[in-house]
């Protein structure tokens, strides 16, 4: 690296120059020591615009913790500029990230997070946009962030500055309106967004080869946010909105939400969702439903969700009785009947469902674990109807199953379609009944989290159709009206009771170009 | 033989080395070095800003290696000692909270590198202390006294009778003039070789 003044050379009084440290976007950086010892950075700017310079002035007496102090501004006998700062012994932000290509812990990242928002938010609060935020201008020093070249991009020119430094590793942190030059602190909004993406998962969200085409997607396109931990998606969704408007209006803000999400982490599972809680409230994408990671956590997941389908199945039943033309249920038995079945179906379809996090159009493994529990739940139809169950000593006696007595009544709607069958053994009628109306249905799409609605009124209609239908197989019109009401039951309740999430992507990857 | 000698007026007991967009270095070039606090009166060797003795302990090169001495409370990889042999990799801490790693990443060369790890620094504004022995390698790495990544071939330095000089695949040039392949390094001198830039400064 060649550096325009040499170890030994003093351009200012009172400043040795013992080596050059690094080259920013505004010119060299030097390492330097005082007459009496002081260890300082000089930056020398090679800038002579006054509306720079002044952008430096309104910096140089603020303080912060977690902002590189500056200690003067001086000009040599050349009539360059130099900033005299504080030195930070420290690695960049930058440096870091190259040793760390996945990026660091969630927990790190938000450490550093907080001191980057401290920072900047000073900044904000006292008016000064730092327009240039980005690893390479951040430092760790003994475990504590450190922000520096702030206030040299003070700019009345913007597209002015643009030109001068614009290269492929400065635009990965810019907001897509800077392009404009109507911009305001929310620019840095928007690139501690980037960092913190950076930090999470290695990457920039927005690369290319050239600084057009990535300005060109941070204008158009939406941030990959499957890489980052599912947590952190809602800060970063936000903070990298197109819309400035959109954005968190402040880093203090921004912050919060990191600390909350940090915290949350540490805190044990089951009291994950209450922590949640208050979070969601404000985001535009919700977390996964699937709270429940364990198989018992599941299964618990599975029994909540059991209690309440039990609880509507009851009340399902019930009022479907009321509903005299069609359905004119004799006795409590009938109600009896209707929710048992219902019951017995809604867990035959929602335990399953904790289990299968992919959404599938279609699956036989899937189908052929519906028919055998449709064959399962045929025979405790079976029993329940009072008939003897062909295990244990009974076994091959099938057609000496005594049908439930009872005046039949007739009915026109069960009755339409097909005579009572007397034909096929009582056994093999609802065997065959129940294990296809669970195999040719695809209820798995129902318990799906992200199914398109929460619920939709075709699933019903094509349980209905199918439970009609294949009524022939069952004998007395009874069975094929407790049958048909419990199908239709299950297929509304089970929309209702399973957890269900808004699907996030209904943007759209590409948006149009927005001119801000 | 080069262990031997001692500082002549060309060459000083210390010097220190500051490589552009790299870092400082002090070199010692003496063979038995003082370590210990800074303070106003007569100095150690390799001072450190630190909660430790003015004159804690001592490090010795001789013909089998570098050995350590202990003037106060000093442990090598967690043993209190007072007198051992040093190894690459070894940590000697001095005092309660005061931690060096001793490293001699360079096969071939008895040069060795002491860096503070425990969060304090040296007096003077550097990376880690480099005791020459008879050279010392500014390479790509990792088997480098001071690891330069942009270097595509080390520059090393070594000392011919009462002197120090530099070694490098191309050309160079220090202070001014050109030289091929190799040169003198007196104090003060102003190094550029195969895209790296460095200076020498005495440190007495």
């Amino acid at each position: 690296m060649k550096f325009a003044y040499a170890s030994g050379q003093k351009p200012l009084d009172g400043y040795v120059i013992k080596r050059g440290i690094g080259r920013g976007g505004f010119g060299e950086v030097y390492f330097g020591v005082s007459e009496r010892g002081k260890e300082v950075a000089m930056k020398l700017i090679q800038a002579n615009l006054d509306v720079e310079l002044r952008g430096i002035q309104q910096c140089l007496n603020l303080k912060h913790p977690n902002l590189v102090h500056l200690y003067d501004l001086r000009t040599d006998a050349q009539g360059d500029h130099w900033l005299i700062m504080e030195h930070v012994a420290g690695e960049s932000l930058s440096a870091i990230l190259a040793r760390n290509p996945h990026g660091v812990s969630p927990e790190l990242a938000g450490q550093w997070f907080q001191g980057l928002a401290a920072a900047v938010h000073h900044l904000h609060d006292h008016g000064i946009v730092h327009r240039d935020l980005k690893p390479g201008n951040i430092f760790l020093e003994n475990g504590f962030i450190k922000v520096g070249d702030y206030g040299l991009c003070k700019s009345l020119g913007g597209s002015q500055h643009l030109k001068q430094t614009q290269s492929v590793g400065t635009v990965h942190y810019m907001a897509p309106e800077v392009a404009s030059g109507n911009y305001k602190h929310h620019v840095d909004i928007y690139a501690a967004g980037v960092i913190l993406y950076e930090l999470l998962t290695g990457n920039v969200p927005f690369d290319g080869e050239s600084v057009v085409e990535i300005m060109f997607k941070h204008q158009t396109e939406r941030p990959d946010l499957g890489k980052v931990p599912p947590e952190f998606a809602p800060i970063l969704d936000r903070a990298l909105s197109k819309n400035p408007a959109q954005r968190f209006q402040s880093l203090s803000e921004m912050s919060k939400e990191v600390e909350i999400v940090v915290q949350a982490r540490s805190a044990p599972a089951t009291q994950l969702a209450q922590i949640m809680a208050p979070v969601i409230v404000r985001q535009r994408f919700e977390p996964p439903t699937q709270l429940f990671t364990g198989p018992y956590q599941r299964l618990a997941g599975a029994g909540g969700t059991l209690l309440a389908a039990l609880c509507l199945a009851a009340v399902g039943a019930f009022l479907l009785g009321l509903f005299r033309p069609i359905a004119p249920m004799r006795d409590w038995q009938d109600f009896v009947a209707v929710f048992f079945l219902t019951t017995l179906g809604c867990a035959a379809v929602l335990v399953p469902a904790q289990f299968w996090t992919k959404p599938i159009e279609e699956s036989w493994p899937r189908r052929f674990l519906f028919m055998g529990l449709g064959l399962v739940i045929g025979m405790a139809a079976l029993w329940f109807d009072g008939y003897q169950l062909p295990i244990g000593a009974d076994a091959g006696a099938a057609d000496s199953l005594q049908p439930y007595s009872g005046p039949e009544q007739r009915n026109r709607f069960f009755g339409m379609l097909y005579a009572d069958n007397r034909a096929l053994p009582v056994l093999l009628c609802y065997l065959s009944y129940f294990s296809l109306m669970f195999l040719v249905p695809r209820w798995w799409k129902l318990g799906e989290p992200n199914r398109p609605k929460r619920f939709g009124a075709q699933p019903v209609i094509a349980v209905a159709f199918w439970a009609y239908i294949l009524l022939f197989l069952l004998p007395a019109v009874h069975q094929r009206r407790e049958a048909f009401l419990s199908f239709v039951l299950i297929s509304v309740i089970v929309q209702l009771v399973s957890p269900w999430q808004p699907r996030a992507q209904e943007r759209g990857k590409r948006l149009r170009l927005r001119s801000v | 033989m080069a262990n031997a000698i001692a500082p002549t007026p060309e060459l000083p007991g210390r010097l220190l080395m500051w490589i552009d967009g790299v870092g400082g270095f002090l070199i010692c070039l003496k063979p038995r070095l003082t370590l210990g606090q800074a303070g106003p009166e007569a100095a150690p060797d390799l001072a450190i800003l630190a909660a430790v003795a003015r004159h804690h302990a001592t490090i010795q090169r001789d013909a089998e290696g570098y050995v350590l001495e202990a003037v106060r409370a000093t442990a090598l990889n967690g043993q209190s000692t007072n007198r051992a042999f040093l190894r690459s990799g070894d940590r000697l801490t001095l005092g309660a909270a005061c931690q060096l790693l001793f490293s001699q990443p360079v096969p071939i060369s008895a040069s060795a590198r002491l860096d503070l790890v425990s969060g304090q620094r040296w007096q003077h504004p550097v990376n880690a202390v480099l005791l020459m022995a008879e050279t010392l390698v500014i390479g790509p790495g990792p088997q480098a006294h001071v690891v330069v990544e942009e270097l595509k071939q080390p520059l090393i330095l070594f000392r011919p009778k009462n002197g120090l000089a530099i070694r490098c695949g191309g050309n160079l040039v220090i202070s001014g003039r050109p030289h091929k392949e190799r040169g003198p390094l007196p104090p003060g001198a102003q190094v550029t070789a195969d895209g790296v830039s460095f200076a020498l400064e005495d440190a007495g």
